[in-house]
C-alpha cells in the first residue's frame, strides 16, 4: 500500500489505524509480557524444588531497579560496547513484529524479512552482543564469548535449519502463512518433518533458555555462558541487555508455540489482538510447565557435553529437512 | 554319456570331497590328487561346450575354468615342500581345507548362472581366503587380513546394488537368460554396471579401490599370493565382464582401466620390496584385461590370453618369490643379489616369469598385449593407446631392472638352491606361460 | 500418501535414528544393541509390506532379517565382546565432529547419488516415491563412514554389517531378490562376521603400519 502510492507520487502516506494499533498491541504484549513468564517460570521451579522462590513480578522489579542506578564503564571498553544492548533490544523489537508472536496476521515492519530473515536477524543479534562483549576489553567476557561462539555453531545452524523443514513442509517462508497452513491442515502437524523440526527446536529453545539440562544462566564461571557476555555491564546498559534477552526468550518460545506446538488458538483484528494475549499467556503457562519438568527432571550436562547436545539437535534438524524432502 | 551339468557339479564339489581327509589329517596329499582330477575334468568339459542351465559356461568361462584349475594344482603341490617343517601338521591340514573351499568358491562364482550367486561366490572366496592371509600370523598379516576383509566386503555390498537394479530390470538373475535378451539397453542397467565396477571393481583392484591388493599380495605366503593375483583377481574380472556384457559402458571401463595402469606402473617404479612390486603388475596386468574387456572384438581375445599368460606367469613370480623369501628371509630388494650364481633355477624362473608378466615377446601376455594394441588402433583411440604404451613400458622396464639387479650380480657363497618341487614349480609355471605364448604365435602365423 | 506408507516412512526414518545412534555410541555394546533394533525395524517394515502387497516374499526376508541378522549376528558379536573388556568402550572423536563428517560423507553422498542418478532414471518403488530410496542410501553411507572413522575391529564389523541392512532395506523397497539368494547373502555376512571376529579375536586395534606404504 505505501510502496503503490510512492508510486503515484504521493508523498503523503496513509496511515492505516487498525493496523497501527495491532502493531502496538504486539510490540507492547513483548516488551511487556516477556519478564513475566521469567517470572511465572522462575517461581514454578521454586515451588517444585520446595522453595518459596522469588515473586514473579521479581523481573520487573530488577529491571526497575537497574534502570535507577548508574552506568560504569571501564576504560579499556569502546564504543561498540556502549551502544550495542540498544541495537540488540532493537532487533528483537524488530523480530517481534516479524514473527506472529501474539497476532497470527501480518503487522507493520512484517513484510521486512520472511522466517529466514528472522532466524538471521537473531544471529546478528546475537552477534553484536558477542562483539560488545569482546570490546570490553574483559577476561571473562572473552571466555564468555568463545563459548557462545562455539556453541553458536550449531545453535544458528539449527534455528535456520529448522525454518527451512518448516518452509518446505508448507511451502513458504512467511511465518504467518506458515501458522495459518498449520491451523488449516493438521495432517500437515502430524508429519514426521514437523514432529522432528519441533524437537529440533525445542531442543534449541532449551539451550537459549538456559535451562537445565543445559544450564547457562547465572554467574558461576564453570557453566556460565550467557551471562558471561554481559558480565561487564551494569546499570542501565545491563537492564536493556537483560530486556533483551527476555524478549529473545519470548520470541523464541512464541515461535515454539505457535509454529511448532500449539498453531490454534489465535485470534485476528484489533479486538482478537487483544483476547490473544491471555490466550498467549495460557499457551505459555503450558510450556513453562513442561519445561519445569523438563529441568527438574534431568542432571545438569557438563559444559563441553553441551556441544554434543546442540550437534544432536543440529543432526535431527538436518535430518529432517531431508524427510520433509523424502515425504513429499 | 555322462550329463554335462553333473560334471560341472563334480568340479565344485571335488575340492569339498577332498576335504573328508581332514579328518583323517592326510589333507595335503589328497588335496593335489583332487586338483589334478580337477585339472583334467576342467580339460574334458571343452568338448561339452556351451552348458547353459543350472551352470553357466562358454568357451571363454572354459579358460577361466582351466586356469583356476591349473594354478589350484601348482600352489597346492607348491604349498606343500613350501610349508613343509614351517607349519605344524595341523596347522597345514587348516591351511589346506582352506584351500579347497577357496578354489571350490571361485569355481562356484564362476560356473554359476546366476548373478546373485555369482555375486555370493565372489563374497564367499573373500571369507574362505582371508585367513589364507594371515598363515603366518604376524601383526602385519593380520593387519593385512583384516584391511582385505573389510575393504572388499564394503565394495561388495555396494555391487550387490548392481545385483538388486539387474533384478529389478529384468525380473530375473539368470545369466544366460539375461544375456539372451534382446534389447538390453536402458539407462537403470547402465547405472547397475557402473555400481558393479566400483563395487566389484574392488576386488579386482581397479584404481581407486585397489589400496588392499599390494598388502594382501605381499604379506600372504608365496602360494596364495599366486592364487590371488593368478586367478582370484580374474574370477572377480569375468563376474564383472558378465554383468559388463548386459549393457557395456565402454568410455567408463576404459578410464578405469587406463587409469588403473597408469598409477600401478608408476606405484610400482617405486617399489623396495619384490612381492609389493609384483603385486603391483598384478594391479597394471588387469587394468590391461580390463581395457580388453571394455574394448571388445580382439580386445576380449586379448584380455583372455593375458589373464591366462598372467596368472601362469606371476603364480611362478610369487613361487620364486617365496623361495627368495625362504632362503634370504628378507622382502627387501635391496639386500638380494647375484642370485644366479648358487640358486640357478630358481632365478632363472624368477627371471622367465618377470619376463612372463611384463610382456617380453614370445610370451602370452605379449600376445594378449599385442592384440589389445591392435584393436585399440583399430578404434581409432590413439591418445588412449599412446598413454598406456608409455605406462606398460615403464612397469616393463622398471619390473625387469630391478628383477636383473636381483638376478646377476656378486653372489652370496652361503645360499643353496632349493630341492625338488620347491625349484620346479616355479620354473614349470613360467614355462607354461612361455609355451602359451608360442603356441598362440605358431597358431596365428 | 496411505496411511502404510506412513507407517513404513515413521519405521524408515526410526531406522535411520538408530543407525546415527549408533554411530554416535563410544560403548560397543549399545552399538549392538543398536543393530538389534535396527535389524527388527527392517523386519518390520518387512512384515508391513507382506501385508501391503500380500506377498509372502517380504514375510520369510523379514523373518530372516530379524532372526539372523537381528539376533543371530549380534550374539556372535556379544560372544566375541565377553572375552574382551578391553573392547567395551572405543574412544571417539567425541559428538560434534562425528556428526558433522557423517553429515558430509553421508547426507551429501546419499544425495548425490540420488539427485544425479536415481532421479533421472524411471524408478517404481513398491510403496511411497522413489524418494524413499534415500534412507536406504544414507544408511549405506552411514555404514561406510562408521568403517572408516573407527579403529576398533568391533565397530568396523558392526558398520559393515548395518550397510548389510540398508541393502535389505533397498531390496524392501525395490523389489525382494530371489529368496535362495537373499538366504545364501544371509549366511555369508554371518561367516564374514564370525571369519572377522576371528580377527578381531587377534587384532583389536587397526593403525597405520610402515611396512604397508605405498
Amino acid at each position: 500500500m505505501i510502496a503503490s502510492n510512492f508510486a503515484k507520487g504521493e508523498l503523503e502516506v496513509s496511515i492505516d489505524v487498525t493496523l497501527l494499533v495491532e502493531t502496538l498491541i504486539q510490540l507492547f504484549t513483548v516488551l511487556l509480557l516477556s519478564p513475566l513468564f521469567i517470572g511465572i517460570s522462575n517461581r514454578l521451579k521454586a515451588i517444585v524444588e520446595s522453595r518459596r522462590g522469588p515473586s514473579i513480578f521479581q523481573p520487573y522489579y530488577d529491571l526497575m531497579k537497574l534502570f535507577r542506578k548508574q552506568s560504569l564503564v571501564s576504560k579499556s571498553a569502546g564504543s561498540v560496547f556502549v551502544y550495542a544492548p540498544y541495537v540488540a533490544f532493537a532487533i528483537y523489537c524488530l523480530i517481534s513484529l516479524v514473527i506472529p508472536v501474539v497476532l497470527p496476521q501480518p503487522v507493520y515492519f512484517t513484510a521486512t524479512v520472511d522466517f529466514f530473515g528472522g532466524a538471521l536477524l537473531f544471529g546478528l543479534a546475537g552477534f553484536i552482543k558477542m562483539l560488545a562483549a569482546m570490546d570490553s576489553g574483559s577476561n571473562f567476557t572473552a571466555l564468555g564469548t568463545a563459548r557462545v561462539a562455539s556453541f553458536s555453531i550449531f545453535a544458528e545452524g539449527t534455528l535456520i535449519l529448522v525454518f527451512f523443514a518448516v518452509a518446505l513442509i508448507t511451502t513458504t517462508i512467511n511465518p504467518y502463512v506458515t501458522n495459518a497452513f498449520l491451523v488449516a491442515n493438521p495432517s500437515a502437524y502430524l508429519t514426521l518433518a514437523h514432529i522432528s523440526a519441533a524437537a529440533a527446536f525445542l531442543m534449541l529453545f532449551i539451550f537459549e533458555s538456559g535451562r537445565l539440562p543445559v544450564e547457562s544462566t547465572g554467574l558461576m564461571e564453570l557453566g556460565m555462558v550467557d551471562d558471561a557476555l554481559s558480565y561487564e555491564y551494569s546499570g542501565k546498559l545491563l537492564a536493556i541487555n537483560k530486556w533483551g534477552s527476555y524478549i529473545k526468550q519470548y520470541l523464541l518460545g512464541a515461535v515454539l508455540l505457535n509454529v511448532f506446538l500449539i498453531p490454534w488458538g489465535l485470534q485476528t483484528g484489533v479486538l482478537g489482538a487483544l483476547i490473544d494475549i491471555p490466550i498467549m499467556f495460557v499457551k505459555w503457562l503450558a510450556l513453562i510447565v513442561a519445561l519445569v519438568i523438563i529441568e527438574t527432571s534431568f542432571a545438569k550436562m557438563r559444559l563441553f557435553k553441551i556441544q554434543d547436545y546442540l550437534s544432536i539437535a543440529f543432526a535431527l534438524s538436518l535430518l529432517f529437512l531431508i524427510l520433509s524432502l523424502v515425504a513429499t | 554319456m555322462i550329463d554335462a551339468n553333473v560334471l560341472v557339479y563334480l568340479l565344485i564339489v571335488l575340492p569339498l570331497i577332498a576335504e573328508v581327509a581332514y579328518l583323517f589329517k592326510s589333507l595335503p596329499k589328497i588335496t593335489i590328487l583332487s586338483a589334478s582330477l580337477v585339472v583334467a575334468l576342467a580339460i574334458y568339459l571343452h568338448t561339452e561346450l556351451p552348458i547353459a542351465g543350472t551352470f553357466y559356461l562358454t568357451s571363454i568361462t572354459w579358460v577361466f575354468v582351466l586356469m583356476v584349475s591349473s594354478v589350484y594344482l601348482l600352489s597346492s603341490i607348491y604349498s606343500y615342500s613350501y610349508f613343509n617343517h614351517r607349519l605344524s601338521n595341523k596347522a597345514l591340514n587348516n591351511y589346506y581345507a582352506l584351500v579347497n573351499l577357496f578354489v571350490a568358491s571361485m569355481l562356484f562364482g564362476l560356473v554359476i548362472n546366476n548373478y546373485g550367486l555369482m555375486w555370493v561366490g565372489i563374497e564367499a572366496t573373500t571369507i574362505t581366503s582371508a585367513l589364507l592371509i594371515m598363515t603366518d600370523k604376524t601383526p602385519v598379516s593380520l593387519e593385512v587380513t583384516w584391511r582385505y576383509i573389510i575393504i572388499v566386503s564394503v565394495g561388495l555390498v555396494f555391487a550387490f546394488i548392481s545385483i538388486i537394479l539387474i533384478y529389478y530390470h529384468f525380473n530375473t538373475l539368470t545369466v544366460s537368460q539375461i544375456l539372451s535378451t534382446g534389447n538390453r539397453n536402458s539407462e537403470l542397467v547402465l547405472v547397475a554396471v557402473a555400481i558393479a565396477l566400483v563395487g566389484i571393481g574392488t576386488k579386482i583392484g581397479i584404481f581407486p579401490m585397489h589400496t588392499w591388493l599390494p598388502d594382501a599380495h605381499s604379506e600372504a605366503p608365496a602360494p596364495v599370493s599366486a592364487l590371488f593375483s593368478g586367478v582370484l583377481l580374474p574370477t572377480a574380472l569375468y563376474v564383472l565382464y558378465m554383468i559388463y556384457q548386459i549393457d557395456p559402458p565402454t568410455t567408463l571401463f576404459i578410464i578405469f582401466a587406463i587409469a588403473t595402469i597408469v598409477f600401478a606402473s608408476i606405484f610400482l617404479s617405486y617399489q623396495k620390496n619384490y612381492k609389493r612390486m609384483f603385486a603391483y603388475s598384478s594391479m597394471e596386468n588387469m587394468g590391461m584385461a580390463l581395457l580388453g574387456v571394455a574394448i571388445g572384438g580382439y580386445g576380449l581375445i586379448g584380455a583372455i590370453i593375458v589373464l591366462f599368460a598372467h596368472s601362469f606367469g606371476k603364480a611362478g613370480a610369487f613361487y620364486s618369490s617365496g623361495n627368495i623369501l625362504h632362503t634370504f628371509e628378507t622382502k627387501e630388494m635391496s639386500s638380494i643379489n647375484g642370485l644366479f650364481n648358487n640358486m640357478k633355477t630358481t632365478s632363472s624362473a624368477l627371471l622367465l616369469s618377470s619376463f612372463a608378466v611384463t610382456g617380453v615377446p614370445p610370451f602370452g601376455v605379449f600376445v594378449g598385449e599385442f592384440l589389445i594394441f591392435a584393436q585399440l588402433f583399430a578404434m581409432h583411440l590413439y591418445v588412449e593407446l599412446g598413454i598406456v604404451l608409455f605406462f606398460v613400458m615403464l612397469a616393463f622396464i622398471s619390473i625387469n631392472y630391478n628383477v636383473s639387479k636381483i638376478v646377476f650380480g656378486e653372489g652370496n657363497e652361503s645360499i643353496h638352491e632349493k630341492e625338488g618341487m620347491l625349484k620346479i614349480i616355479p620354473l614349470s609355471a613360467a614355462i607354461i606361460s612361455l609355451l602359451i605364448g608360442v603356441v598362440l604365435i605358431l597358431v596365428m602365423a | 500418501m496411505t496411511f502404510i506408507a506412513e507407517i513404513v516412512y515413521m519405521l524408515s526414518a526410526f531406522t535411520l535414528l538408530s543407525a546415527f545412534f549408533i554411530l554416535l555410541q563410544p560403548f560397543i555394546r549399545s552399538m549392538i544393541r543398536g543393530i538389534v533394533v535396527q535389524s527388527v525395524l527392517i523386519g518390520l517394515i518387512s512384515f508391513i509390506m507382506a501385508y501391503y502387497l500380500s506377498s509372502i516374499d517380504f514375510v520369510l526376508l523379514g523373518i530372516l532379517v530379524i532372526v539372523l541378522r537381528g539376533f543371530l549376528v549380534s550374539y556372535l558379536l556379544e560372544r566375541q565382546l565377553k572375552k574382551h573388556s578391553s573392547l567395551f568402550r572405543e574412544s571417539t572423536y567425541g559428538i560434534p565432529s562425528t556428526i558433522l563428517m557423517a553429515i558430509v560423507v553421508a547426507i551429501v553422498g546419499s544425495f548425490i547419488v540420488y539427485f544425479y542418478v536415481f532421479y533421472n532414471l524411471i524408478v517404481t518403488v513398491t510403496i511411497g516415491t522413489t524418494s524413499i530410496l534415500l534412507f536406504a542410501f544414507m544408511m549405506m553411507f552411514l555404514g561406510i563412514y562408521i568403517i572408516l572413522s573407527r579403529k576398533n575391529t568391533m565397530t568396523q564389523i558392526i558398520g559393515y554389517v548395518e550397510e548389510e541392512n540398508s541393502m535389505v532395506l533397498m531390496s524392501i523397497f525395490l523389489i525382494p531378490v530371489p529368496f535362495i539368494v537373499e538366504v545364501t547373502v544371509f549366511l555369508d555376512v554371518i561367516t564374514l562376521v564370525l571369519i572377522a571376529s576371528v580377527v578381531a579375536k587377534e587384532k583389536l586395534e587397526h593403525v597405520e603400519l610402515q611396512e604397508l606404504r605405498g
